[in-house]
This record gives structure tokens, sequence and C-alpha cells, in this order.
């Protein structure tokens, strides 16, 4: 005999979150700044901030109704593609919200305002197929953001021009003051393109990569990304300073620099983490690897010394291909100070257009320091943008790694040992290096834990994605080819992955063959590539092929072949011909 | 992070390569007239993001 257990009624709850409370969360000061919501904004990332984020909260993009085409209740037509392009296109072109969007905002603000959000019955398909079509006319509206074209035999919206026109401005004011925010109309510029959306609340930015798998919101834009608030991650888009379409290969000289570390190089550092942890803290110390000549032990290497190393590397590499683009180094690969001097040098004597390093920065001895990925961009023999982008996540040491590089003798392979850096001041940099080519640079951990870069990676999928690793052998079944792989395939970013040549030796036992994995590439859609570094040789030189392809949402929308795609299209070795002893050997 | 007059001086130079839409007056006008009164708080960089950039690659 089974007894009757009696239910309770539903506890008591907060009263349910509704449509006209996300809105005017998103826009507190109202749609225009007026304190009134019952008018359209007049600004596309503004709609698609307040759309996005009930989009987000209510998940609607996952029903039958928008993804389904073999459902009777399907609305999302060719027809509606059309009909819907003409509405977004209308507003990029025009001055003026078009009436069909001011309509349909009304509509959902005052016919469905209080409707909750989290409402899954078939009743709530009126408000949330009035949200998705607001998603794409604001998307719509701001085809090319971000981007110019090299002439206006394309194209050019309102929209378009007036965020161009902005970061100009904003330029124009961060040469006087690095930590200006805002051009002359878009007060959040670089960190977002939005007007009236609190920058502490969501970010909104131009998109380079639609995600080809999937059901989320970011597979239903191709050009505006929803990211978090600049509290949690500040991501700042830099234009491309040359708008010509360029067909010619993207050629990398990677240089897994140094070729040798000693173990003194990891330092541990006195005292531990509060409780009954044992978590233990180690610096770095580069100038331990920096000088491995024993005939000038005491001789600093100077900054033109770094640059002769690397100019030789690159005037070797014309014998195979030129121009060669752009120079990597690998994480924590030099200080700071040096890179800076190496970068102007590097400037006025070579034809780069990018210099990309790990660095080592400490201001004082009361500074923790920072692990940083330096990122240069070199116009006509000068430096044009410089960014530093701050490790954001410690490493971690444990006993297994500990023995695998063969430090047990400096670190107690009992202890974890957590690298003692500042990971606060967390920034992301989207650099269009190219025409619709972008790229952005990841330093280590950041490759492997999602929050919060690689919401943002995921969000804008850049086209080429380089991390910069203190990493053993870079082989596709360990961590980074994991995580490189699934940022080919969801954004869709290509990934190129570099560690040092002195990283890899230290990760072997003593008499074993010696590794030389010192990259790893993958593209979208290709195998993973492990790429060694041939004997004798101090540098791999990567030609990347590129081509404009055509992505559609989840919706059924192209974006008419405007997003590029790279891919590995050769790799050489190359050895400078009077190698400087500082380096030491490189077996 | 640091931006030089350089970048500055391209990025105008790829705008004025393009024609200015018909109606991108009236909307800048428009905007200009709704901007936020708020005075939003400053953001701090670290500090190597805040040297400025001073006639690098001039030998």
């Amino acid at each position: 005999m089974s007894e009757t257990t009696e239910i309770p009624d539903t506890p008591s709850a907060p009263r349910p979150l509704t449509v006209a409370d996300v809105i005017k969360i998103v826009l507190p000061d109202g749609t225009r700044g007026t304190r009134r919501w019952t008018d359209i904004c007049e600004w596309p990332p503004d709609l698609f901030a307040v759309v996005a984020s009930i989009t987000e909260r209510s998940g609607l993009y996952s029903q039958e109704v928008f993804t389904a085409y073999w459902s009777n209740d399907f609305v999302l037509t060719d027809q509606w593609i059309k009909d819907i392009r003409a509405v977004g296109s209308e507003w990029a072109d025009t001055d003026s919200t078009p009436r069909h969007a001011r309509a349909l905002w009304r509509e959902l603000f005052n016919d469905h305002g209080n409707a909750p959000i989290e409402d899954p019955s078939p009743s709530a398909l009126a408000w949330k197929k009035i949200v998705f079509d607001l998603l794409v006319i604001a998307d719509e509206a701001c085809s090319g953001v971000g981007f110019l074209p090299e002439s206006s035999e394309k194209r050019v919206s309102n929209v378009q021009y007036a965020v161009y026109n902005d970061y100009l401005a904003w330029s124009k004011y961060c040469t006087v003051d690095p930590d200006r925010v805002g051009g002359d109309i878009l007060p959040h510029l670089p960190f977002s393109l939005c007007i009236h959306v609190p920058r502490g609340l969501l970010c909104v930015q131009p998109k380079a990569t639609t995600p080809a798998v999937g059901c989320t919101l970011r597979s239903l834009t191709h050009n505006l990304a929803l990211l978090p608030s600049v509290g949690n991650v500040r991501t700042s888009w830099i234009p491309a300073s040359d708008t010509r379409q360029h067909n010619e290969p993207f050629n990398i000289l990677v240089v897994p620099f140094p070729f040798s570390i000693p173990g003194g190089s990891f330092s541990p550092e006195k005292g531990q983490f509060p409780g009954e942890a044992r978590d233990r803290v180690f610096r770095l110390d580069p100038g331990k690897w920096m000088n491995r000549d024993p005939a000038r032990w005491t001789g600093e290497v100077t900054p033109q010394d770094f640059a002769d190393f690397l100019c030789g590397l690159i005037d070797e590499a014309k014998s195979e291909l030129e121009p060669v683009h752009a120079v990597v180094l690998p994480e924590t690969a030099i200080k700071f100070q040096l890179a800076n001097q190496v970068a102007d040098i590097l400037a006025a004597k070579t034809e780069l257009h990018l210099f990309l390093a790990g660095v080592l920065s400490k201001e004082s001895d009361r500074d923790t320091g920072r692990n940083l990925a330096a990122i240069y961009r070199f116009v006509e023999h000068k430096v044009v943008q410089r960014s530093f982008q701050s490790k954001h996540h410690r490493w971690g040491l444990d006993g297994g790694q500990i023995r695998r590089y063969q430090l047990g003798h400096v670190l107690d392979p009992h202890c974890k040992w957590w690298e003692q850096i500042n990971v606060g001041d967390r920034a992301c940099y989207i650099s269009s290096f190219r025409s619709y080519a972008t790229l952005s640079v990841l330093v280590c951990e950041d490759l492997a834990r999602y929050d919060p870069v690689l919401t943002v990676m995921n969000a804008i999928g850049p086209n080429l994605v380089v991390a910069l690793l203190m990493d053993g052998p870079q082989l596709e079944h360990r961590w980074p080819g994991r995580y490189a792989t699934v940022l080919a395939d969801d954004p869709g970013s290509a990934v190129l992955t570099v560690t040092s040549f002195g990283m890899v030796l230290r990760s072997r036992n003593p008499g074993e063959p010696e590794n030389r994995e010192i990259a790893l590439w993958k593209e979208p859609n290709g195998k993973a590539q492990v790429l060694k570094l041939p004997k004798r040789s101090h540098g791999l030189l990567l030609t990347l092929t590129n081509r404009l392809v055509e992505q559609f949402t989840l919706d059924g929308r192209g974006d008419g072949k405007m997003t590029m795609q790279f891919t590995l299209g050769a790799a050489h070795g190359i050895a400078h011909p009077n190698p400087p002893a500082w380096i030491g050997p490189v077996p | 992070m640091a931006v030089s007059h350089d970048l500055t001086k391209l990025l105008q130079e790829n705008l004025d390569k393009i024609q200015e839409p018909s109606g991108y007056a009236a909307l800048r006008k428009r905007l200009m007239e709704s901007r936020p009164k708020h005075a939003a708080p400053a953001i701090k960089q670290s500090p190597e993001n805040t040297l400025k950039i001073e006639n690098s690659g001039t030998e």
C-alpha cells in the first residue's frame, strides 16, 4: 500500500523578470537618454544590446520556430530574410529608424513589456518573434562596422561611416592621453559601440567570424558581438590602418627564444598562501636565460644585440621569400623595456607589420610584476600602436609538471607553485591588421581558461589567434592542441601556439630523444599541424594564405563573402648565418 | 594601449578615400544632441599601456 505524499504549494519567489525589466536595466536612462522607453533606440548597437540581452536570457533562439525549417511553425522564410534585411539596410543608409522597426519596438514595449522573460509557453512566441526580428535588424544595420572598404565603390553606410569616424576621433585623443575613452559620439570607444548602454553592464563590439556550428546567440549575428562589462574584461577593437584588400600571403617568423632555460630561472619566493595549503609562489628571471655566453656572462644583451639577431633571421628568410610581415616570440621571452627598444629598432630597419612578444614587466621591487603579451603594429617604419595584454591566470606548477620539466631541485614537487604575477587589469585587444583580418593574442593559461578572455574570443571570433606559451612540446593531444581545436571549431579562428625551444628541451628525461615541437597550427576545418624546429635552426618561417569565404547565420543570412580565413601554406626552418654566442648552443 | 599620430593620419587617409554617405551629417547631429549627460568614471590602464609613443622608428 502506498502512502500519498502531500506536496506543499510552490514557495513564494521574487516577481518574475519581465521584458520591460531587461529593457530598463540595459538602458537605465531610456532609449535616447530621456528616461523614456516607448520609442526605439536611435543607434543600432544600443538596440542590439537590449534585444541580445533578452535573447540570451530567454534562450528564444533555440525554439523550433527559429531553427527547424521542417516545422509547420517555422517563421524564417526566404521572404522573411529578404524583408528583414531591407529594414536593416534602410536603417544603415538613412538618418532615421525605419517605420517597421519603430512599430515592432512599440509593440514589444507596450504590449509585451510585462511578459516574463523565462516564459516557455506558445503564447510567448509573439514577443519572441519581435525580439528576433529586432535583433536581426540591428545586426543588418551594422553591416561592416569596425571595417572600412578601400573606396566608395563598395557601399558604405551611415552607421559604418559613423563608427569609423569616431574611431578616428578617439585615436586623436588617445595620442595625447593613452587612458582616453570615447570619441565624439560614442562615449565608450574603444571598449563598446553603445551610446546609452552602461559599459559597466555589458559591451558591444564589431565581429569578425560567425560560428558555423552550434545554436547560440553568437551564431545569430555577422556584425555585432555581445560582451561582458569592462569591469570583467576590457576589450579594445582597433581598426586597420590599411584598407587595401591584400591577396598576398602573410608571412610569420616564429623565433622560439630562449633556446635554453636554466633551472635557476625559476626562483621560489618566501612564504605561502594562508591556511593549510601547500601552495607557494615562484618568480621567473629572464636575466638567467638572456645571456648564455660564458665568455661574456657579466655583459648585458642590449636591445641592438637582440634586434640584430632578429634582423639576421629576417634577412636569412628572404632567400626563401619576402617580405616577412610578423615576428613572434613566445611567452616571457624578454623584458618589457627591452621589447620596447627592440620594437623601435625593428620598425626602423625592417618591413615588418607586426611584432608580438611575451614580456615580463616589473616596475619596482615593490611591484608584483606582470606577464604580458606585447603587440606592436608598424607602418612605414614606425610603431603606430602598442598594447600590452596582461596574462589573466597564473601558471600553477604541480608535482607532475615540476618533474617533467626537471625542476625538482629548485621547486619542491610536494608543493604547488604559482607564478607570482599581477593578474588584475584584464584587457583583450582585437587588432585589424589587414583589411577584414583581425588578430588577437593570448598568454598561455588564458588559452585554457574559459573566463573571461575566451568569452571574448568566442563572441568576436578573431580571424587569427596567436597563443604565446611557456610550455612543453606542442602536440595535438596536449592541452594547447585541444584548446586550439576548440577555438578553430567555434568561433572558427585560425590558431597558432608558440613556445620556447628552451622549455621544449626541458620537457624530457636525460638520454631521451629531444623534442622539437615549438609550434602548432590549427585552422577551421583543417587538421592540427605540429611544427618542429629543424636541427640548428633558430626560427620557423610560416606562410599563411588567405581567402574571403561566405558565412551564414543560424537564420540563413550570408555575409557576402566578407570573412577572412587563413590557411597554413608553407613552413621553413631558418638558421642564423652567424648566431651570437649569447643565445647559447642550439642543437 | 598607446597609438601614434601616424595611425591617426592613416585612419584619416582611409576615411578621405570614402565619400561621406548622404545621411551621415543628419545622423551625427541627432546623435550628438542625444548624447548621455553623465561623466563616466575614468579607466586607468596598467602602467605599461600608458606610455605614449614618441617618434618611434626614427634611426
